[in-house]
């Protein structure tokens, strides 16, 4: 049986008059859950709540079987959390080495040792070992983005909450990254926020889809991807019967949608399934209205 | 300034982070402590503040003459301390500023640490690099005014203690001042408030006379008070209770009293 680490049941939460999660419901076992969806779709909502930042207006959230909203539980929580925010900020007048070694003494983290030790431990993990006494005001987007990701891994947390972490990233950082992140992985969990579809397909044995606040999606990549089964093709030009279509390198158009009789069909990837999902949702919507 | 004040006012009704329960440990506000007072002594509206206070000092005192080494190392030593009562209050304030302005607060906010931590922390690094370089140079005054004819007689345990106490009072206003006021304006105000409007007259420093009475204890009482109306203030900001605002209220009250009791019959 596998056990949920993190809980989702019903959460709403409205910002004004913008609703961000409506009736989220899934659970997140231990391993990597991608969450792949549109702007606005309610990923880093749900993912500052995960990360108990952000209370939900009703419904309930889990994780590790404790209860946010309750204070003592909250703490053990955070106690075994890793959080890379979306926009992580950082003390630009510190050395990558100051800020992770500040924030692990805020993860109480207090035998100057042993935490120095911890914060070289993490800054080499991410490839950073060669720039740790520069000033961050001197690092590039990318090596920042590492800085954030070296903070979260910090004491090998339990679970990882990760938005958008390889944003930014070079493709060499982002392979660093998934084997970083694939690694830590194994009984933990971690929850991983991204419009990189590649990395779903790496990294993510489950992957959720999310759409105006709700999961439209949960299953495996490779369920995923056979949303698209039989529904791509390749034509000279756009196809009558395609959602999407665009020209490949080679000249083709890659259609998605409803094919043809005999067209010419080719396997789906990851992305393709995604699109095709979230636009048909989309294409629905419009129908409607 | 009024954005500033309005944004604050509007986290203080939104304050969207839920919060720890524990208290700061002892070990983390050291270890934080540390880094603070390093980054306040190293930054350079401290380092600018020193030098403005010398600066004035030589403006006051003109361009020198032939005067011994002790009358040298006491202008050093009082020119310091100007310098480092500015000096403080710019520093404490844009350190208190950096987690707002550089985006930080929900990262910390995802943190086992309570929100005080970092709070405690501000004022630990005042205590450990502006208080105890006030400290030291206060040391120093003391052997270099102990030889003077006409204020040697005069030195008392009051006076020494009034100089890092008096800079620990401004750390925790440029603290508190920077909790509630999310701008960089905050610092320089304060100092301008203190300067140009006569509140930095309104309750003299003690200078060493044979009249000192029970002026002296007062004052201390007085700074003992300002310093617990500022710190209370800044902790009220991290958690909204009821029991820290009564504590700023009881102190500023106390403060208050403490300050009348300090004018000398007849008036300044």
């Amino acid at each position: 049986m596998t056990v949920s680490t993190v809980e989702i049941d019903d959460v709403h939460k409205r910002f004004g008059r913008t609703t961000a999660l409506s009736g989220l419901t899934f659970d997140a076992p231990a391993g990597i859950t991608g969450l792949l969806g549109p702007n606005g779709a309610g990923k880093t909502t749900l993912l500052r709540m995960a990360a108990t930042v952000l209370a939900p207006d009703t419904g309930r959230v889990r994780m590790l079987g404790w209860d946010p909203s309750v204070a003592d539980e909250r703490l053990a929580i955070r106690r075994r959390l890793g959080y890379m925010p979306q926009e992580p900020g950082f003390h630009r007048s510190f050395t990558a080495f100051e800020f992770v070694d500040y924030i692990a003494i805020l993860k109480e983290m207090v035998e100057r040792r042993a935490r120095h030790d911890e914060v070289r431990r993490v800054l080499t993990l991410v490839g950073l070992e060669g720039v740790m006494d520069r000033k961050i005001r001197a690092l590039s987007g990318g090596m920042r983005r590492r800085v954030a990701l070296a903070q979260a891994l910090l004491g090998d947390p339990d679970i990882l909450v990760l938005d958008e972490p390889t944003a930014g990233l070079d493709p060499e950082q982002r392979l660093r990254f998934r084997e970083i992140v694939s690694e830590r992985a194994g009984d933990r969990t971690v929850l991983l926020s991204t419009h990189q579809t590649e990395d779903v397909s790496a990294l993510c044995p489950r992957v959720v889809v999310m759409l105006d606040g709700s999961a439209l999606f949960e299953g495996t990549p490779r369920e995923l991807t056979d949303v698209a089964a039989d529904r791509v093709w390749l034509a000279s030009e756009r196809a009558a019967g395609a959602r999407l279509s665009w020209r490949n390198a080679d000249g083709a158009h890659r259609n998605i949608g409803d094919p043809p009789a005999g067209a010419d069909l080719v396997a789906p990837t990851l992305e393709d399934g995604y699109l095709l999902l979230v636009g048909e949702r989309a294409f629905a919507s419009d129908e409607a209205a | 300034m009024a954005t500033a004040l309005r944004s604050a006012l509007t986290d203080a009704r939104s304050s969207a982070i839920p919060q720890a329960t524990v208290r700061p440990s002892a070990a983390s506000i050291r270890a934080l402590g540390r880094i603070e007072a390093r980054k306040m002594l190293l930054h350079p509206s401290f380092l600018v503040g020193m030098a403005f206070g010398l600066f004035i000092l030589r403006g006051a005192i003109g361009s020198g003459g032939n005067v011994g080494l002790i009358e040298n190392v006491q202008w050093l030593v009082l020119g310091s301390l100007g310098g480092l009562v500015i000096a403080t209050v710019l520093a404490a304030n844009v350190a208190t500023l950096r987690s707002r302005r550089s985006g930080t607060q929900e990262l910390f906010g995802s943190l086992p640490a309570p929100p005080e931590t970092v709070t405690v922390a501000l004022l630990t690094g005042v205590l450990l690099g502006p208080v105890l370089i006030a400290t030291v140079l206060t040391a120093v005054g003391w052997l270099a005014f102990r030889s003077d004819p006409d204020l040697g007689p005069y030195l008392n345990l009051f006076l020494a203690i009034q100089l890092p106490l008096t800079v620990a009072v401004l750390g925790a206003i440029g603290i508190g001042v920077g909790r509630w006021i999310p701008s960089l304006f905050g610092g320089p105000i304060v100092i301008a408030l203190h300067v140009f409007t006569g509140v930095i007259w309104a309750v003299p420093w003690i200078l060493p006379s044979s009249d000192l009475g029970s002026r002296a204890p007062w004052h201390l009482v007085y700074l003992l008070a300002a310093l617990t109306t500022w710190v209370a203030l800044a902790l009220a900001r991290d958690r909204r209770t009821a029991w820290r605002f009564a504590v700023a209220a009881g102190a500023f009250t106390i403060g208050v009293g403490a300050a009348l009791l300090q004018v000398p019959e007849g008036g300044w």
